[in-house]
């Protein structure tokens, strides 16, 4: 996908998607969809889920993100935004 | 006698990921070890061994699972539940705290290590996250008591070769102390990985052709890799459950060369195998076969040959040896435990596993050896002789299952 030539907000929600799906691949229940509102500890999304991510989007967008695991995320959103965040714009 | 039941056994190897399948094979003299040009780089100058084929990780673990635990612990859990299984304790209500995991590996997780090495010197990256918890050498032991739920001591062995020999003896004393009831014994370890098999071509140990233990022009081991795994069990709690015995773990000794870390010496190996008679309360003339160390390197044959006549020369009729790695190589830490497994099969099928690749028996091996075809004979006993690197060793002594 073309992602220099979209905008901002465009950019914003592929890379939602894309940061949802590495979550969604990593959590053990495979019955659930994981949604932006979820509160994690009622999907169990544990630390060692969010370390494969955060691993997941540094191999992906080549960037090294300083995050520690005991970073205080309630909800499945706070991961992708906090995440989203730290991928600098395409130029 | 103090000795131990073997109520389960279980095994992922180069002949056979059952341990039905492995006993056929192993009693015969099948050999595995072979061309293994398809899965080693083009630039590997190993091109030989016998690395486990067929292993489907995803068909045993889920993806989850998968995230967390390297090739060797992989091979530990497949094989502890073949040997949880058989030994059909899930029904029973032993306390999960009498029940311990020991578990042996020489070389630990050397494969998500080399790919680590690989990401940070060829890719500029970093390694996988979780290259630390995949790496340790307890990482095998303790995915078993995870998966199991036993709760009792649970550790990895280290001591090269004689890895899983160490920890089948520590589970065995352990019992006889009366700390727990029934330890989940044995060894793994995964060896096909790039670096792991450049680190051996660099120490000139390894044999261009296949591995010709005992034999005349024995030139150096074949690489082996996989896993073997026993419940040994309290007699007393076998018994007391009507389970059926594998065979029985009657004794073991271990010892020191306190010599050099790679050159064998015969009165290290000699200790060890008197040691293991007396701790079983048995004379020589009670061992019916040795199933060797045996690596086809010329220095480990010569001094083992040594050892055994040593101890057992001055019989009428020579005592039967061979090496189970003529036709598996080397597994390195899990050797002890397959090799455990090969002794035990060939006391319940009264058959002695023959020495294959041998061309001749050699000179400075003056043992009969079992050339290239398996031998009946009624056995008894048989010992188990593991000689690691760093000179350590360790006998174990099996009886079969009365």
């Amino acid at each position: 996908m073309n992602i220099a030539a979209m905008t901002p907000q465009r950019e914003r929600e592929v890379l939602q998607q894309r940061i949802l799906a590495f979550l969604q691949s990593e959590i053990q229940d495979k019955t659930v969809t994981l949604r932006m509102e979820m509160p994690l500890e009622d999907v169990a999304v544990d630390s060692v889920d969010i370390m494969h991510v955060l691993f997941k989007v540094e191999e992906e967008f080549k960037i090294q993100i300083e995050l520690a695991p005991n970073n205080r995320f309630s909800t499945v959103g706070d991961i992708v935004n906090t995440l989203i965040d730290l991928i600098p714009p395409r130029q | 006698m103090a000795e131990s039941a073997i109520t389960g056994l279980g095994i992922v190897s180069s002949l056979g990921q059952s341990v039905s399948d492995f006993s056929k094979s192993v009693l015969r003299g099948d050999c595995a070890i072979g061309d293994i040009s398809d899965i080693v780089e083009p630039t590997q100058r190993v091109r030989i061994g016998a690395p486990v084929r067929g292993f489907k990780p995803t068909e045993h673990f889920d993806s989850h699972t998968l995230r967390h635990l390297d090739r060797f612990s992989q091979f530990a859990a497949v094989a502890a539940r073949q040997a949880w299984a058989q030994a059909g304790l899930a029904a029973t209500a032993i306390p999960a705290h009498r029940i311990g995991v020991a578990i042996g590996t020489g070389v630990a997780g050397i494969d998500i290590l080399d790919d680590g090495f690989r990401r940070i010197h060829v890719r500029h990256s970093k390694p996988y996250p979780f290259t630390v918890p995949m790496t340790m050498g307890n990482a095998p032991a303790s995915q078993i008591a995870h998966e199991l739920g036993v709760r009792g001591p649970t550790f990895g062995v280290t001591s090269a070769c004689a890895s899983a020999a160490h920890a089948i003896l520590l589970g065995h004393k352990l019992i006889l102390s009366g700390e727990v009831d029934i330890f989940v014994v044995g060894g793994t370890d995964s060896c096909f990985s790039d670096g792991f098999l450049r680190a051996w071509d660099s120490l000139r140990a390894l044999s261009p052709q296949p591995c010709r233990p005992f034999s005349i022009d024995r030139c150096g081991l074949s690489m082996g890799e996989g896993a073997g795994i026993l419940v040994l069990e309290s007699m007393q709690l076998a018994r007391k459950r009507g389970a059926v015995l594998r065979g029985r773990l009657v004794g073991g000794g271990m010892s020191s060369d306190a010599g050099k870390i790679l050159v064998p010496d015969a009165s290290g190996m000699e200790l060890a195998i008197r040691t293991a008679l007396a701790d079983a309360k048995l004379v020589a003339d009670d061992i019916d076969y040795v199933n060797a160390h045996g690596t086809g390197t010329v220095a480990n044959d010569k001094m083992e040959a040594a050892a055994i006549n040593a101890v057992f020369g001055a019989r009428q009729i020579p005592i039967k040896v061979s090496s189970t790695k003529s036709m598996i190589g080397h597994c390195m830490g899990a050797s002890g435990a397959i090799e455990a497994i090969a002794t035990l099969v060939a006391l319940e099928k009264q058959i002695v596993p023959p020495t294959v690749n041998v061309i001749a028996p050699a000179p400075d091996c003056p043992i009969d050896i079992t050339p290239n075809v398996p031998v009946a004979q009624p056995m008894a006993c048989a010992i188990s002789n593991s000689f690691a690197f760093g000179g350590i060793n360790a006998t174990l002594i099996f009886g079969k299952a009365e």
